[in-house]
């Protein structure tokens, strides 16, 4: 949002132009897929990832892992086991991409194993933080919001609250056909009705999502046209196009 | 033929392809199982005399089969076809529970009539009998759905048939999207040239805001404060005007921040708005020995939510990171996504106990209310009304430039938002008046 | 491990358009856009001694990412647009429930309409966002983190 306008020099009219003759193509994909518009996408991504590629060594591969080792190679033993694994990493990486999808066998398995203390570790780190963060606080919650009291009001929110939030796990794990198959009609009936209470909120808090989805992007559409005004107003191209409907009208 | 031909509208596609070209249908989608999901068990067990799923010989293998919509979406207007209707259960049939809803595309009239459910799901189509190939039926709406996933494919195919289908309008009652993009443009961007120099209306207060405040305003001088920066310039339109006053509030509150974010234009992202923040509170001179003064350290990490448990506890690998092991007093999570503060929440705040004021997007409120609710979240502020509400809790007054701003994104959300609403009534409407017409005429 | 992914990511990105390039792909000249302005950037950033905050690198994040990421995402609002016109209709499944969220959480947010509709309004949306909706997605939530529990188990122990 604030983008720096401000900037003079050539350096910063020229960026004036590019930033705005790239916002434009980019809009001009509203209209129909042009040529234009995927070039600004090319040049978004080459530029994206290029910063990305700095900002992975400027900011964390040399400050953290390769300058320390340049400067104490014995004070951190771990760092060349760390250097180790990501050289490795690296390339088994580049040798299978290099290669379409021919490297060696052995090298394929070193490679695997960086791979896998990434992948593993991630997914025991999502389990732990699912457990920790949102199945135990949120279900103490639910279970604690069914056992209110007070005003009339409090506890009839309270009951529906939980209806609604066990509706919606059924709703969303339970399949009758296969986990009820079996039992009798009117258990199927009673978890159908249940798991329907739940697909209704689900249904509420979708639409709610929306507007609040309307409001953010609306935000944003709102932030770029006064991007855009003001980089025409920068740029000169209002005051040409001023003077150009002075002369015309 | 070479090829492979959709099942739902016939095209004949090339041999890779995954998804029609036409419609955006899944060409593979006969090759799962039948009964991969509740629904189309029920759906299959509703339908005996329909031709089964992955059946060459049945209608949807037919190239010469009308066009149908693309099956994920479409549950409205559509053409009428050769379905089979169901029968009717006999009347000594004990009251089932209600059937599961069919979620294979419906598109005889009798099933758009009574696949109505609204607030209430009282009808099914066994209760009707309409002939579907009656005179005056609903014609044919284009595949509802089908659009957008050829713009979104659009994106990544080098195929230029996919992109020629776009330039076919859709039919009535369908509204060209280009007029609909106009109207949203015009509702955003006339206003904004002609919009009053003070802010106008009433913002809602939503839960969370005062209580953010209240959080940061009882830092102590000199608190130290994480800010977890996720959202970047994609977002900034909306996050910024979130951050500002909260960024603003802890250079009020002398906090020393410590900014660490997973994208790698978080940073500079964060550059900007510290600057903008510390602009507001102080003369050009002073701006920027007083966001020197905020920013202890300014981070990006790789590794994406893995990295996150390492910012917790009194350990060297987070005295690493963030150059001192003590311990902070609050965390503020600037994120654009609910998933991002929720994996703070998970990852984080269950090991270090900070409290934690999440600042987003307004879209990620009603994800994020559970964990206020929970009170795993201290203070919420979300949106440009979560910013406004919490910027009039600042103690400063408003200076000329920001009235403005304020008075633009009021007067952009209000047309907005009723272009928006006009194009749901307007949708809505088309659709009654349309079926009305066909109901009338069967 | 997550900087080498990085990389991965880079030389995986540059070896899909030097092949485009070498085969004379359709718009071959638009991935050596790519190819050489990642270079251009990398080069800047690396050779730079002021690393993050070079200035090259300070020009690409205001002139080019910035405008181009927001424009990206600003243009969502159109789609949306489109998408409300076409899916929030009462006739569709659940579609009524969509539609009343929907249009009372407008109502209620547009800062104009907000003084024209009883003052009960307000307090009922902050209701239904505060209770039935956030019961819901606490469900959804439950829901997800469950399954995600079951998941990692099974790949824990290769029981895909």
């Amino acid at each position: 949002m604030f983008d720096a306008l401000g900037q003079s020099g050539a350096a910063g009219q020229i960026g004036l132009w590019v930033g705005l003759l790239t916002s434009l193509a980019l809009a001009s994909m509203l209209l129909r897929d042009n040529t234009l518009a995927r070039l600004a996408q090319h040049i978004l991504v080459g530029a994206g990832v290029g910063y990305a590629v700095v900002l992975a060594v400027r900011s964390v591969l040399w400050p953290q892992l390769v300058g320390p080792l340049l400067r104490a190679p014995d004070a951190s033993p771990w760092r060349w086991l760390l250097a180790g694994l990501l050289a490795v990493l690296l390339l088994a990486g580049t040798v299978q991409i290099v290669t379409g999808g021919h490297a060696p066998s052995w090298l394929l398995l070193a490679g695997a194993v960086p791979v896998a203390m990434v992948v593993g570790a991630s997914i025991a780190v999502a389990m732990l933080g699912a457990v920790e963060g949102t199945l135990a606080p949120q279900f103490l919650r639910a279970a604690a919001s069914g056992l209110v009291t007070g005003a009339p009001l409090t506890v009839v929110t309270g009951v529906l609250t939980l209806l609604i939030t066990s509706g919606a796990i059924i709703h969303l794990r339970v399949n009758p056909d296969r986990d009820l198959h079996g039992a009798p009609g009117w258990l199927r009936g009673f978890v159908g009705a249940w798991a329907a209470i739940g697909r209704r909120g689900l249904w509420l808090a979708a639409g709610v999502i929306f507007a609040r989805l309307v409001a953010s992007r609306i935000s944003l559409l709102a932030a770029r046209f006064e991007y855009l005004a003001a980089a025409l107003q920068q740029t000169g191209v209002w005051t040409w196009a001023n003077r150009l409907w002075e002369a015309l009208f | 033929m070479d090829g492979l031909t959709c099942p739902h509208c016939g095209t004949v596609n090339p041999e890779d392809a995954n998804f029609c070209k036409k419609c955006g249908a899944n060409l593979h989608e006969d090759d799962a199982p039948a009964a991969a999901t509740p629904d189309a068990q029920a759906a299959e067990s509703r339908t005996p005399d329909a031709p089964a799923a992955g059946d060459d010989t049945g209608a949807d293998a037919s190239p010469a089969k009308p066009p149908q919509p693309f099956a994920l979406f479409d549950l409205g207007l559509t053409a009428p076809t050769s379905r089979p209707r169901r029968p009717s259960p006999p009347a000594e049939e004990p009251a089932a529970p209600a059937p599961l809803p069919d979620p294979t595309p419906t598109p005889d009239l009798s099933a758009q009539l009574v696949h109505t459910p609204g607030l209430l799901d009282a009808l099914n189509d066994d209760q009707l009998d309409i002939d579907p190939t009656a005179p005056g039926r609903a014609p044919s709406s284009p595949p509802i759905g089908g659009e957008q996933a050829l713009w979104i494919r659009r994106l990544f195919s080098p195929d230029p048939s996919v992109a020629d289908e776009l330039t076919q309008p859709p039919a009535w009652p369908n509204l060209r999207m280009r007029w609909i993009f106009l109207v949203v443009a015009l509702a955003v961007g006339i206003p904004l040239l002609f919009s009053r120099r003070e802010p106008t209306g009433t913002i809602q207060l939503w839960p969370g805001v005062q209580e953010a405040h209240a959080a940061v305003a009882a830092l102590p001088p000199g608190a130290d404060v994480i800010i977890f920066w996720a959202y970047d310039q994609a977002t900034a339109g909306e996050l910024d005007l979130v951050a500002a006053p909260v960024v603003e509030h802890l250079i009020q509150a002398r906090a020393r921040v410590t900014i660490v974010s997973l994208l790698p234009t978080g940073p500079a992202t964060a550059d900007r708005l510290v600057r903008h923040a510390a602009e507001l509170v102080a003369p050009a001179p002073e701006a920027q020995a007083v966001a020197r003064d905020l920013v202890a350290r300014n981070l990006y990490l790789t590794g994406g939510a893995t990295v996150l448990p390492l910012l917790t506890g009194q350990t060297d690998a987070r005295a690493s990171l963030l150059g001192s092991a003590s311990r902070m007093e609050l965390a503020v999570v600037l994120a654009a996504d609910a998933a991002d503060v929720q994996a703070w929440l998970e990852l984080v705040q269950p090991r270090d106990g900070t409290p934690v004021v999440a600042g987003t997007s307004a879209a990620a409120a009603p994800v994020l209310q559970a964990y206020w609710d929970s009170g795993q979240l201290t203070g919420l502020v979300s949106g440009f009304d979560g910013a406004l509400a919490y910027r009039d809790l600042l103690e400063r007054p408003y200076k000329d430039v920001e009235r403005q701003a304020a008075a633009r994104q009021l007067t952009a959300q209000n047309w907005g938002q009723l272009a928006f609403l006009g194009l749901i009534l307007l949708g809505n409407l088309l659709a009654f008046l349309f079926r009305s017409e066909a109901v009338r005429n069967v | 491990m997550g900087a080498g992914a990085v990389l991965l990511g880079a030389v995986n990105l540059a070896a899909v358009h030097i092949r485009r390039v070498q085969r004379g792909d359709r718009e071959w000249s638009h991935s050596l856009v790519v190819i050489g302005v990642a270079a251009i950037v990398i080069a800047a950033g690396l050779i730079d001694p002021a690393g993050r905050n070079s200035p090259v690198l300070a020009w690409v994040f205001d002139y080019v990412l910035a405008p181009g990421q927001a424009m990206l995402y600003a243009l969502t609002a159109f789609f949306l647009a489109a998408a409300g016109y076409r899916f929030l209709r009462l006739e569709r499944r659940g579609g009524g429930w969509l539609v009343a969220g929907a249009v009372i959480v407008l109502l209620t947010q547009m800062p104009r309409a907000h003084a024209l509709w009883p003052p009960a309004l307000p307090a009922v949306t902050v209701w239904l966002v505060d209770a039935p909706v956030m019961a819901a997605l606490r469900g959804a939530l439950l829901g997800t983190a469950l399954a995600l529990l079951i998941s990692g188990v099974r790949y824990l122990f290769g029981r895909m």
